[in-house]
């Protein structure tokens, strides 16, 4: 049994874009979001027009590397995955080469998988992918390169 | 330091964005021609993001900073349009939405907190068929010295008919 998002990540609802992890090991993770028609955003992005925004999928890819990097230094430290979290938060640092190739509407889940490129030390780079099911299909939503974090010790700036 | 207190721009971001609050993150413009965009945002304390990120330790998360960045590029889209095609500059987002389809590189350096104001500069890098790609990057202003929150490189949107 895995672990809830929610007791896991340190963001909570609403700026929560995980829902559950479908499957998660040291390499990999993947993870599932659907999103409500009642999102805080949708009412600006766009009027009469609701579309998910590509910053949204950047977190919800942000978030589901943060996860795997806590499951990570979980494994490392010996700790469940869901206590890992009071060690230090996972700032985000640095990303190159975020594409977007459709768009995700109210109602629709996404799935994002992510693949761990290497981790060491304090910080991560992940690569991966969000895609939605389409009759069946896998349609590719997003895709991106290299999306880095820093564990840093304490929230301080 | 250049000084940034005259507005040339009379148009409100809200009357010239398609984004509506409470996901715009453009307060008003300070500079805006076809090359470049110099606009501003100050964080409120009741945006709907901070009571999830983080709890009792609000930080804009750093996606919001792209997507101000993204905001205040497709200004200067915006303004080539109507300059181009003699549109006024509220007019241009009945024709079209210009959407977010790349972005080649960010990078954070800093955080920002409630009550912070940003300055947010972009600059062209081109504009053809549609397509505009900007670099840029997101300052604040501590004890009047420019601290450089952000910055990125190859933003791209596209322009599709509505």
């Amino acid at each position: 049994m895995i672990a809830k998002p929610i007791d896991v990540l340190p963001q909570k609802p609403p700026f929560l874009f995980v829902d559950e992890y479908l499957e998660i090991d040291e390499q990999h993770c993947l993870a599932k979001y659907t999103f409500k028609e009642d999102e805080w955003f949708f009412k600006g992005h766009f009027p009469g027009n609701p579309i998910v925004p590509g910053v949204i999928l950047i977190e919800a890819m942000g978030q589901t590397v943060v996860s795997l990097c806590i499951y990570i230094v979980g494994k490392r430290e010996n700790l469940p995955i869901e206590n890992v979290k009071e060690k230090g938060i996972i700032a985000f640092t640095h990303l190159t080469d975020f594409d977007f190739l459709g768009m995700v509407r109210p109602k629709d889940t996404i799935y994002i998988s992510v693949r761990m490129n290497f981790s060491r030390f304090y910080k991560f780079d992940a690569e991966g992918e969000i895609y939605k099911l389409v009759n069946g299909e896998k349609v590719i939503v997003c895709k991106n390169n290299s999306l880095v974090g820093q564990k840093t010790k304490q929230y301080s700036s | 330091m250049e000084e940034i207190t005259e507005i040339i721009i009379e148009d409100t971001p809200k009357a010239v964005l398609p984004q509506q609050p409470p996901f715009l993150f453009v307060e008003e413009i300070l500079k805006l021609d076809e090359h470049q965009c110099l606009a501003k945002y100050t964080f409120k304390e009741e945006e709907g993001f901070f009571k999830g990120h983080l709890p009792g330790n609000p930080i804009v998360p750093g996606v919001i900073l792209i997507e101000a960045m993204a905001q205040v590029a497709s200004l200067i889209c915006i303004k080539t349009i109507s300059k181009n095609e003699n549109i006024p500059l509220s007019k241009v987002k009945d024709t079209l939405l210009s959407i977010f389809v790349r972005i080649g590189k960010v990078e954070f350096f800093a955080m920002v907190k409630p009550k912070e104001t940003i300055y947010i500069q972009c600059y062209k890098n081109f504009y053809r068929f549609g397509r505009f790609e900007t670099g840029g990057e997101i300052y604040k202003l501590v004890g009047g010295k420019k601290k450089i929150v952000c910055s990125h490189k190859n933003l791209s949107g596209q322009r599709i008919k509505v």
